[in-house]
C-alpha cells in the first residue's frame, strides 16, 4: 500500500513538473513545430502557386490528390532528399534536447540554463548511447524478420494466411515487449550517464537493469505510457467530433505533440525519482 | 410531305432492322450442346474425359472444318503464345521443382456420328502470331462438309495434366479451378455478325494479355471427384451420386451459357442465399466463411440494380468462389454463372475488395456472357462497361467518395479511383480502344480498356442525361444479349437513341467516339486568366465645345470590362459550360464548342467578376485535371490550401517526434 502511494506520489509530481516545465516544453515545441515548417516550405510555395486563384473544392477528396499528382508532380520533387536531411537533423536535435533534458531533471532546475549546459555537456554520450541503441533496435528487427520467416513464405505453400496473421500478432507482441523494456533501459541509462562520474559506459549500461529490476521502474513506465496515450485518444475524439474545420484540427494535432513531448520529460522526471528518491 | 418521307424512312429502317435481325440472329439454328463426362484424378492430377458435342452448320454453305481453343497447351511449353508474349512465373523457374509443372490437353480419339476415326483430320494452327509451337487452336478437317442447317455430332475422348497455379486456372494443394479446362469450339461468325463479311471461324490463340470469346451452347457436365470433394460449378446441380466407395459423381447442367467453369476442394463449404428465383450459392474455405454476408448483400444489391436497369438475370444460380490464399491465382475472374472472388480474413470492413470483386465478375454476367462481345479482339466492350457499371452501382451502395476504400483517415470512391488509375498512367495514349488485347503495350491494356471507356462512358452519360443513359443501355442489352455484337452495334444503339431523343446532340456522338474509341487524344481544359478592369464614363467636351462633362464618380454609373481566358491544354475536343459569377451576385452560364485552344470571353457589366468555372456540374469527367477548372478573384488563399498545409505540417511534425523512440 505504502508503495503504491509512493509510485502514485511520483507519477503526480512528474507530471505536474512536466506541465509547469513551459519554458523547456515550448523550445522542445518550437524546434518541432519550426523544422516541421521549414521541411514543407517548397510543397507550400508549390502548392500556393498551383492553387492560386483557383476555386475551392467542397471537400478535399482523392480526386483532388490525384489531379495534383496526376499533374504536378514537379510538387514532390526534391521533397524526398529534404526530408531525409530533416530527418538527419532532428534526430540530432532529440539527442541534444533529451541530454538537456536528463540535466534539467538531475538539477531539479526550471531555468533553460541547464537544458543548454547538458544539452553540450553530455551530447557525444547520448550519441553514442544512441547509436547502441539503434544497433540494438537492428537486431531486434532483424530477429523478428527472422521469426516472420521462420517456415513458409511462399502464398502458394501456405493453408491460409492465418499462420501469417498469428505470426504477425505473435513476433509484433513480442517486439513491442522487448522494445518496451529496451527503451525503459535507455531512459534509465540517459539518467544514470547524467549522474555517474564514471567512464565506464558498459559498467552503467549493465547496473541500469538491476535499477530497472530492483526499482519496479517497469510499472512507472507503462503508467506514463498509459496516461499518455489516454490523453491522446481523449484528444483523438474530440478531433474527430471537430472533423469540419481544418483550423481546429490543426490545434487539436499540436496539443497532442505537446502532450507527448510532456510525457517524455514526465516519464524521465519520474523514472529519476523512483531512482534517486529526495 | 417532310412527314411523310420521314414516316417511309423510319419504316424502311424498321424493316431492314429486322431483316438484319433475322439474318444475324441464331434462334432458328439449334444451340451447340456439350455432354461431358470427366473424371479427375488427385492423384496423377490428370482430367480424363469424353465429350459429346452437337454443332449446326448456321451458313448458307458447307463448312469444312472446324476450331477449337485447347486453353491448357498455353501452359505445354515455354515456346507457346502466352509465355513468349508475358512474363515467366518466378515459381516456373527450374530451380527448386521436383516435378514438371507444365500441362497441356489433347484428343486422344475423335470420331463422328458415323463412327467415322477422325484422329487423323487434327491439326494445330497458329492463326494470329503463326508461332508453330503455340498449340491452343487445334483445326479438324472434316472428311465431309457439313451442309448448310446440318448438324454435326462429334464424340471425343480427351486428357489433360492440370497446370500447377497458373494464371486462371490448375490446382494448389488440394484445391482445383477448372476455367478453359476443355476442348472448346471457336465461333462460327455469320456475314453480318461483327466485322464478318463471310461466314468463318473466329478463334484466337491464348494470349498473355486478354481473355475469351466464345458462342452460346448448353452444357451438361459430370465430374467423378473423390467423394470427400465438394464441387462448385457453373449451372445448376441435377444429380449428385455415388459410383464407387471413394468416388461421387456430380452432374451439373446449364443452358444458353459462353462457357462452363468448375471447382472442387474437399474443404469448400457452401453457404447459400437467394434473389427472387435465382439461388446464390457462396463456396469457400471455412476459415473465411463469415465473409458471406458481405457477399450476399453486396450480390443482391448488384442484382437488383442490373435487374432495374438492363433486365432480369435469367439463370437459376450464380455461384461464387472464393479460393484460399494458395489459390488466389484463380481468383477476381467472371465465368457464366460462377464468378470467382478473393478476400482475406484480416481485411477490414473499410476495405472493399470482396463486395468490388463480386459486383465487378456479376456485372460480367451481362456484359461478356450474355451480350457475348469478343474479349480479345474488343476487350474495352466487356471490361470498360463493367467497370462502369462497377462504378455506378458501388458508388450507390457505398457513397460515391468511399465505396473503395473507407478506413481510418483514406476514402476513396471507385469511380474517382478508376478515374486515377488512367490519367496517372504513363501509358494511357499509348493506344485506342480499337487494340485487340494482346496489341496493347503491357501496362496500358488494363488503364485504357477497363479506365477509359468508364471515363468516357461516365462523361457520355452526363452529357446526355441519366435517363437517356439507362435508356440506351436497356435497348442496347434488350437487342444483343445472346448474341455477339460489336463496337458499330454499340456505336448505332447510341447515335439512334441520341438522334431521336437529344437536342443537344441532333446529329449523334459519332464526333464523340471518333475521339475516345478511335483516337488516343487526351483532355484538359484551364482557365488560366481573368482580368476586371474599371470604365469610367466619359469625360471632357464630348458632344460640343460647350458642354465639358465632368469625370463623374458614381459608381452607379461605373462599367467593367472583363476578359477571361480559357485554354484547351490536351487535343480531344468536348463541349463547355463556364459559369461566371459576378460581385453584385449575377450569375451567367455560357457554353462553348471547346474547338478553339484558347477562347477569350468578354463581358461589359456593372459588377466586376468574382469567379469563372468551366464545367461546374463536372460533366466531363475526362478532363484530366479538375484544378485548374477554375478561377477567382476574391482571394488568393484558399481553406483548401489552408487544410492541406495545416494537415501535412501536424503529420510531418508527429513523423519527426516519432524519432524520440530510438535515443
Amino acid at each position: 500500500m505504502k508503495a503504491n502511494n509512493h509510485s502514485r506520489r511520483v507519477i503526480s509530481n512528474a507530471w505536474t513538473y512536466a506541465i509547469t516545465q513551459w519554458q523547456l516544453l515550448s523550445i522542445l515545441y518550437l524546434a518541432n513545430l519550426l523544422l516541421a515548417y521549414l521541411l514543407l516550405s517548397p510543397l507550400r510555395y508549390a502548392l500556393s502557386r498551383v492553387l492560386a486563384n483557383r476555386l475551392q473544392p467542397d471537400t478535399i477528396s482523392f480526386t483532388f490528390f490525384s489531379d495534383l499528382y496526376s499533374n504536378q508532380l514537379y510538387l514532390f520533387h526534391g521533397q524526398s532528399a529534404l526530408i531525409i536531411v530533416g530527418l538527419v537533423v532532428y534526430l540530432l536535435w532529440l539527442i541534444f534536447s533529451s541530454a538537456g533534458i536528463s540535466n534539467t531533471i538531475i538539477q531539479s532546475s526550471t531555468t533553460l540554463r541547464d537544458f543548454w549546459i547538458g544539452g553540450c555537456t553530455y551530447f557525444f554520450c547520448y550519441l553514442r548511447l544512441t547509436f547502441y541503441m539503434l544497433l540494438i533496435l537492428g537486431c531486434i528487427l532483424f530477429l523478428a524478420a527472422l521469426g516472420y520467416n521462420f517456415g513458409e513464405t511462399n502464398v502458394f505453400m501456405i493453408e491460409s494466411e492465418q499462420i501469417f496473421i498469428h505470426r504477425a500478432i505473435w513476433i509484433s507482441t513480442a517486439v513491442a515487449l522487448a522494445f518496451t523494456f529496451v527503451k525503459l533501459w535507455n531512459d534509465t541509462l540517459k539518467l544514470i550517464i547524467a549522474r555517474s562520474t564514471s567512464t565506464w559506459f558498459f559498467r552503467d549500461a549493465l547496473s541500469t537493469w538491476r535499477f530497472i529490476v530492483q526499482k519496479r521502474l517497469i510499472s512507472t513506465f507503462i503508467i506514463n505510457v498509459i496516461i499518455a496515450i489516454l490523453i491522446i485518444l481523449a484528444l483523438l475524439y474530440l478531433k474527430k467530433i471537430v472533423n469540419s474545420s481544418a483550423l481546429l484540427i490543426f490545434i487539436i494535432s499540436q496539443v497532442i505533440m505537446i502532450v507527448r513531448l510532456t510525457y517524455k520529460v514526465a516519464n524521465l522526471k519520474s523514472i529519476n525519482d523512483r531512482l534517486y528518491p529526495s | 410531305m417532310i412527314h411523310n418521307v420521314r414516316y417511309i424512312l423510319a419504316l424502311l429502317f424498321l424493316i431492314l432492322a429486322l431483316a438484319g435481325k433475322c439474318y444475324t440472329s441464331d434462334n432458328t439454328i439449334p444451340r451447340t450442346t456439350y455432354q461431358t463426362n470427366v473424371t479427375l484424378d488427385t492423384a496423377t492430377h490428370m482430367l480424363s474425359a469424353e465429350t459429346i458435342l452437337t454443332w449446326t452448320n448456321p451458313d448458307h454453305k458447307p463448312v469444312d472444318h472446324m476450331l477449337f481453343h485447347m486453353y491448357y497447351n498455353a501452359f505445354k511449353n515455354s515456346n507457346s503464345t502466352f509465355f513468349t508474349e508475358g512474363t515467366f512465373p518466378d515459381f516456373l523457374t527450374p530451380s527448386g521443382l521436383d516435378e514438371c509443372q507444365w500441362s497441356y490437353i489433347q484428343i486422344d480419339q475423335i470420331h463422328d456420328s458415323n463412327l467415322t476415326d477422325l484422329s487423323s483430320q487434327i491439326s494445330y494452327i497458329q492463326p494470329d502470331d503463326d508461332n508453330l509451337h503455340d498449340q491452343t487452336v487445334l483445326r479438324l478437317d472434316l472428311p465431309t462438309p457439313i451442309p448448310p442447317g446440318q448438324s454435326i455430332q462429334l464424340t471425343y475422348k480427351w486428357s489433360a495434366k492440370i497446370p500447377h497455379i497458373m494464371p486462371r486456372t490448375g490446382y494448389n494443394k488440394e484445391y482445383y479451378f477448372f476455367a478453359q479446362w476443355f476442348p472448346k469450339l471457336g465461333v462460327y461468325e455469320l456475314p453480318g455478325i461483327r466485322y464478318a463479311t463471310q461466314g468463318g471461324w473466329n478463334c484466337h490463340q491464348y494470349h498473355a494479355n486478354g481473355e475469351y470469346y466464345s458462342d452460346f451452347a448448353d452444357y451438361t457436365v459430370t465430374m467423378q471427384v473423390p467423394n470427400d470433394y465438394r464441387v462448385a460449378s457453373s449451372g445448376q446441380l441435377i444429380q449428385k451420386t455415388p459410383v464407387d466407395i471413394n468416388t461421387n459423381s456430380w452432374t451439373f447442367h446449364v443452358d444458353n451459357v459462353i462457357d462452363f467453369t468448375w471447382s472442387t476442394s474437399p474443404h469448400f463449404i457452401k453457404q447459400s442465399d437467394s434473389y427472387k428465383d435465382t439461388q446464390i450459392h457462396f463456396y469457400t474455405y471455412p476459415y473465411k466463411q463469415n465473409i458471406a454476408d458481405r457477399y450476399f448483400r453486396a450480390l443482391k444489391f448488384c442484382m437488383k440494380y442490373l435487374d432495374t436497369h438492363l433486365g432480369p438475370y435469367p439463370y437459376p444460380t450464380i455461384s461464387i468462389v472464393d479460393p484460399p490464399i494458395h489459390g488466389m491465382f484463380t481468383g477476381g475472374m467472371e465465368y457464366p454463372t460462377l464468378i470467382s472472388s478473393l478476400s482475406f480474413t484480416f481485411l477490414p470492413e473499410g476495405l472493399r475488395t470482396p463486395e468490388t470483386l463480386v459486383m465487378h465478375e456479376f456485372i460480367h454476367q451481362y456484359f461478356m456472357q450474355m451480350v457475348a462481345t469478343h474479349e480479345v479482339e474488343e476487350p474495352w466492350m466487356d471490361e470498360g462497361f463493367t467497370t462502369y457499371w462497377e462504378g455506378r452501382i458501388l458508388d450507390e451502395y457505398l457513397g460515391q467518395s468511399s465505396s473503395m476504400i473507407d478506413y481510418l483517415e483514406f476514402h476513396v470512391g471507385t469511380k474517382e479511383f478508376n478515374r486515377s488509375e488512367f490519367l496517372a498512367n504513363p501509358l494511357n495514349q499509348s493506344g485506342p480502344n480499337t487494340l485487340k488485347s494482346y496489341e496493347f503495350q503491357a501496362s496500358a491494356y488494363g488503364p485504357i480498356s477497363y479506365n477509359k471507356t468508364a471515363l468516357w462512358l461516365q462523361t457520355l452519360e452526363r452529357m446526355i442525361g441519366t435517363p437517356l443513359m439507362d435508356k440506351i443501355w436497356k435497348s442496347y442489352f434488350t437487342t444483343w444479349q445472346f448474341r455477339h455484337p460489336c463496337r458499330q452495334d454499340f456505336i448505332d444503339v447510341v447515335n439512334n437513341l441520341v438522334i431521336s431523343n437529344s437536342k443537344q446532340f441532333p446529329e449523334g456522338m459519332d464526333w464523340y467516339f471518333d475521339q475516345v474509341i478511335y483516337g488516343t487524344s487526351l483532355c484538359d481544359y484551364a482557365i488560366t486568366d481573368i482580368t476586371s478592369t474599371t470604365l469610367l464614363p466619359p469625360a471632357g467636351y464630348i458632344t460640343s465645345l460647350q458642354d465639358c462633362q465632368p469625370q463623374s464618380h458614381d459608381s452607379t454609373q461605373q462599367l467593367y470590362n472583363s476578359n477571361i481566358t480559357i485554354q484547351r491544354l490536351e487535343d480531344m475536343i468536348l463541349p463547355l459550360t463556364v459559369k461566371v459569377i459576378f460581385d453584385d451576385g449575377t450569375v451567367l452560364y455560357d457554353s462553348l464548342s471547346g474547338a478553339q485552344p484558347v477562347v477569350n470571353l468578354e463581358y461589359l457589366t456593372p459588377s466586376p467578376i468574382i469567379s469563372a468555372t468551366i464545367d461546374p456540374d463536372t460533366i466531363n469527367y475526362l478532363d484530366a485535371n479538375l484544378i485548374n477548372n477554375s478561377y477567382t478573384l476574391k482571394s488568393s488563399k484558399n481553406d483548401t490550401e489552408k487544410s492541406i498545409t495545416y494537415y501535412l505540417q501536424s503529420k510531418v511534425q508527429h513523423i519527426l517526434e516519432f524519432l524520440s523512440l530510438l535515443i
